[in-house]
């Protein structure tokens, strides 16, 4: 298969990408797995836009805002971790966590990009069936149960058809 | 070594029980502390529960890894009525991962009577290395 820098592009998953389900129950101190991407067939995808360098001028951002599911919602409390695995859910290689950050930082810069966390490409493409995992451990002082609808998520990929 | 002992192909339940009253959930750990294989999970789940409780059985290995010990189509928990799941399974295990049984009473009525969490969760180990049991 083959990997032609001149071949990708950008692209960014929403709330849909990284939610599977309308809310998500989290317990107290356990990672839940909130939503998976299984990289489709004739495509490479991988966390991250643009270059390692100029970090503060990056391209490539995360924006991760989750919030729980009450009236007036209220900020999630937790730590997001975005883990890729195989097909049968086993982790991939000596590198399975790509990232693993605290969410009040993940939700700045909801108006301004440049406050957003910088998000360079990996380096890391992973081909049909592998999985993108979405985790959140919840560190709140009580259960947690986040709302799809109310949270708001932009995050930068890279993509290649093959 | 000679104050040691070397037990090869072991096999130990690992036991999680617990009374859970309406609305409450959490999780039971079981620290590991040898290479091994969970080959079996078992879960009763007495009449009258009505499908309230949910229960998730699965390993964290080292780094927080989570693997589950079932697949799920749909929601991912084991629920039922006056039923016992039988579940073969081959997953690997190492010192420092931890068996986990999440569980969840959905139960709203507060006066209900407790959820009760009868989940066992077998692991053969390949050999495990222990003090002798001698004294003086």
């Amino acid at each position: 298969m083959a990997v032609n820098k001149n071949a990708w592009y950008r692209s960014n998953w929403g709330p849909a990408d990284l939610i599977g389900a309308a809310t998500v129950v989290l317990l107290l101190n356990e990672w839940k797995e909130i939503g998976k991407i299984t990289v489709p067939a004739d495509q490479l995808v991988g966390l991250g836009y643009g270059g390692i360098d100029g970090q503060d001028a990056a391209v490539g951002r995360l924006f991760v805002d989750l919030q729980d599911n009450t009236g007036t919602s209220v900020d999630i409390a937790g730590q997001l971790r975005i883990m890729i695995t195989s097909s049968n859910d086993l982790p991939l290689g000596g590198r399975p966590v790509l990232i693993d950050y605290d969410l009040a930082t993940t939700r700045l810069g909801s108006t301004n990009r440049t406050e957003r966390l910088p998000l360079p490409f990996t380096g890391v493409l992973l081909s049909k069936d592998k999985v993108f995992k979405f985790l959140v451990k919840n560190t709140a002082a009580a259960v947690q149960t986040l709302s799809r609808a109310n949270s708001s998520v932009e995050i930068d990929v890279t993509k290649q058809m093959v | 070594m000679e104050k040691m002992e070397r037990y090869e192909n072991v096999s130990y339940p690992y036991i999680f029980r617990q009374a859970v009253p309406s609305g409450g959930s959490g999780v039971l750990t079981f620290p590991l502390t040898s290479h091994g294989f969970v080959t079996q999970v078992t879960v009763i789940i007495p009449a009258g529960d009505g499908g309230k409780l949910h229960i998730r059985p699965y390993v964290e290995l080292p780094g927080e890894i989570i693997q589950e010990l079932c697949k799920y189509a749909g929601d991912a928990y084991l629920s039922g009525d006056d039923v016992m799941y039988k579940l073969p399974c081959y997953q690997e295990i190492e010192n420092h991962a931890v068996l986990k049984v999440q569980y969840d009473n959905t139960e709203t009525d507060a006066l209900a009577d407790d959820a009760q969490i009868m989940v066992d969760i077998i692991v053969q180990y390949d050999a495990i290395v222990q003090p002798k049991n001698v004294i003086g």
